[in-house]
């Protein structure tokens, strides 16, 4: 292979691999500039930084008690955590070095319950 | 090695112990509602009187052509989005593998952002993206490339393609860090043995690579599958309840509607997650028998 034809292999290669950078990346870094909009600039799709944060997030803290929202989100977080992985590894160290019949076939059983729609369970 | 029996029972009882709590879980959260629904199927509510009806709304649900169109809504997803995501994460995972060694961990990052972030924020920026005089016509509008501005959120086949793209930019780089992991755990002297034959980079590609990631891709195309069977966020809140005119409608939202928006039957909701949780089952289990047999 030429010199020439791997470089502009290894060129064409950071295209895409680029491209797709810009593609997950813009939506995150549109938020970031949504944050110093206002409404309607967000809405017509400006791509440069306003003026507006500092009212942005005057307007936020005071329609809505953000503090407290992010406390209750934390709150939920640390639970789920703590309590999933107390739960599951003690269950994975009882699974796999006390093996029995009747535990793998209970093993077999929590596998197929994964493909159960989560909506499927909210129904009362 | 024979154990003694007394001692072989407490070794027994210590295990049990030790999945004691996630098997409550299990039981409450997962096995009591799965019984609980076996009751709710054979009713019917009305307000706050359910009467029964046996197989009734599995006859209803045979009659229901939107149930039907939702779920044709949701084979075409799974036939378009899967392939088209498992395609793109491939790609990207062999080209960061082979050709990139600097940035290789902060692409891996940034590909991976996407599907740690909130669900509805992404929804709810995409919807403000898409809209019919929103940033994307806009570019698009100004570079030429269109004519007329696309009805992305509006039209109904540009509504089930902005589905497909936003479930395809969410979970590309999701799955992309799994085969990276799988073409990482492939032996460089696989590959070298390769180059001494003369195999060409293609054929590498197509007669090693690929056939050592089955596993991976198998795991990823069947939670991808089970994934879009339950598919439910990106209908419900970036096109809008399943709109326009039900045609972003997926199994999933369908039943949410039927059980919390629509009329509250419990009973027909749940008869409609048992088909949904069917289906999954026998994608899955297809899959597993194409892709697994090598095995």
């Amino acid at each position: 292979m030429s010199v020439v034809s791997r470089s502009l292999g290894r060129f064409i290669l950071w295209i895409l691999l680029i491209a797709s950078a810009v593609v997950s990346l813009f939506p995150f870094f549109w938020m970031i500039i949504g944050t110093t909009l206002n409404t309607n600039d967000v809405v017509r799709g400006i791509v440069v930084p306003g003026r507006e944060l500092g009212l942005n997030i005057a307007k936020a803290t005071k329609n809505y008690n953000l503090l407290l929202f992010f406390f209750n989100s934390a709150k939920i977080a640390l639970l789920t955590v703590i309590l999933g992985v107390a739960v599951n590894a003690f269950a994975a160290f009882g699974f796999e070095k006390y093996r029995s019949k009747a535990r793998e076939r209970i093993f077999a059983i929590l596998l197929l319950a994964l493909i159960i729609p989560q909506i499927a369970l909210v129904i009362p | 090695m024979k154990r003694s029996g007394s001692f072989y029972r407490y070794l027994n009882r210590v295990g049990w112990l030790y999945i004691v709590p996630a098997m409550a879980f299990f039981c409450a959260f997962l096995l009591y509602p799965i019984m609980s629904s076996l009751y709710l199927v054979t009713r019917k509510w009305k307000g706050f009187n359910n009467t029964f009806v046996g197989f009734g709304n599995f006859i209803r649900m045979a009659h229901d052509s939107i149930f039907w169109q939702a779920l044709s809504h949701n084979f075409l997803f799974m036939a378009v989005q899967i392939p088209l995501m498992i395609f793109l994460a491939l790609a990207l995972a062999v080209i960061l593998n082979q050709g990139i060694r600097n940035y290789r961990s902060t692409l891996r990052l940034i590909y991976f952002l996407p599907c740690v972030t909130s669900l509805v924020a992404y929804s709810v920026l995409f919807r403000i993206l898409l809209q019919t005089n929103g940033l994307l016509n806009n570019l698009l509008l100004d570079a030429g490339v269109l004519a007329k501005p696309i009805g992305w959120l509006n039209d109904p086949f540009w509504a089930r393609v902005t589905v497909i793209l936003a479930l395809t930019w969410r979970w590309t780089g999701y799955n992309m860090v799994f085969f990276l992991v799988g073409l990482q755990s492939i032996e460089a002297d696989i590959f070298e043995a390769a180059e001494v034959d003369g195999a060409t980079a293609w054929r590498k590609l197509f007669s090693i690579t690929v056939p050592l990631l089955v596993p991976v891709i198998l795991f990823s195309a069947v939670t991808s599958t089970s994934g879009t069977m339950q598919l439910f966020d990106e209908p419900n809140i970036l096109t809008w309840e399943g709109g326009p005119a039900n045609a972003t409608m997926t199994a999933a939202l369908y039943t949410y509607r039927q059980a919390f928006v629509l009329n509250s039957d419990f009973g027909y909701a749940s008869a409609l997650s048992y088909v949904i949780v069917l289906i999954a089952g026998v994608f899955t289990f297809i899959q597993i028998k194409l892709l697994g047999r090598r095995d």
